[in-house]
């Protein structure tokens, strides 16, 4: 998969971290994998269509769920995760995908993306293409999260 | 109602293709927002005029029989898991033909299926009313979530 692919969703997750106030976000070392074990017990996932066709998966663990749903909620206390944190989650993957799809349609790629879906339990497995996907660790003040890319290019 | 009708024939047919047996619509209500999984779910998001997803949920051991019945020799989890997301995607695709076939300019699109499965998993799309369409087979419980702006 091309850098560049990869880049736009780093940089819109760093831009949408930052808008919140969060600080400065850390990408660690890119790597790929065929399936996904789900280190972290919350994914939120869009799909893509169009030029790029795929999921975007961004995986986190609880405490770091409820740390952005309550900056998204204007600091509102989330002591579990409930329907309006899960759809504070949903708009977050939603301005991410929708920041990245921008920064790709620069480049004459027309992609649709679906609405979120939050999926959160135990021992989860996750394959989210039928490629490869790439998974990014993202630190942040919030805590960590999980990019992961399956796209079929 | 009548995507769901379209959604029903296609998965019927799908079935029917895919694992040489008939299965029939038990009931159809609406899903609760939050949708506590059986075990394997399959997602499968729609882009275009209308957005919305699929979700097709089902236990292991259903995902493990279907498999059976393609290939009786290979009792592998993930081609199981495979196996429900191909069914899936057929039956989606095939509905998604047809509705864009009837209602001329909605521009339907499937995004890829992405498979999911554990323990105590529940599933939350906001902002999407889904309609719960249950099957009750000689190999378990499918369940399909159809959920799609304006249904």
């Amino acid at each position: 998969m091309d850098e560049k692919y990869v880049s736009a969703f780093i940089h819109s997750i760093t831009g949408v971290f930052a808008s919140f106030g969060a600080g400065e976000t850390v990408s660690g070392s890119i790597c790929k994998k065929d399936s996904f074990i789900c280190r972290y017990n919350l994914t939120t996932i869009i799909g893509l269509s169009g030029n790029i066709k795929g999921n975007v998966a961004l995986s986190m663990p609880y405490d770091t769920a409820r740390k952005i749903a309550s900056v998204m909620m204007m600091g509102m206390e989330v002591a579990e995760i409930d329907e309006m944190s899960v759809s504070a989650l949903g708009e977050m993957t939603n301005m991410v995908c929708g920041q990245a799809v921008m920064e790709l349609s620069s480049r004459n790629l027309a992609i649709d993306i679906t609405p979120p879906t939050v999926i959160h339990g135990d021992n989860m497995k996750a394959y989210i293409s039928q490629v490869e996907t790439i998974v990014v660790e993202i630190s942040s003040s919030l805590g960590s999260i999980e990019l992961n890319l399956g796209l079929e290019i | 109602m009548e995507y769901i009708n379209i959604f029903n024939n296609s998965i019927r047919e799908a079935f029917q293709g895919m694992f040489d047996k008939t299965i029939t619509l038990e009931s159809e209500t609406s899903a609760p927002g939050w949708i506590l999984s059986k075990g394997v779910a399959v997602i499968i998001g729609i882009t275009g005029e209308k957005k919305g997803r699929v979700l097709l949920d089902m236990p292991f051991h259903t995902a493990m029989e279907l498999a059976a019945r393609l290939d009786p020799d290979l009792n592998d989890e993930d081609f199981a898991l495979f196996t429900a997301a191909e069914f899936c995607n057929v039956a989606s695709g095939g509905a998604i033909t047809a509705i864009n076939n009837k209602f001329g300019g909605i521009g339907l699109r499937l995004a890829t299926p992405s498979i999911f499965t554990g323990t105590n998993s529940k599933i939350f799309s906001p902002n999407l009313k889904a309609v719960r369409m249950s099957y009750n087979t000689r190999f378990g419980e499918i369940d399909f979530h159809i959920a799609l702006e304006g249904v």
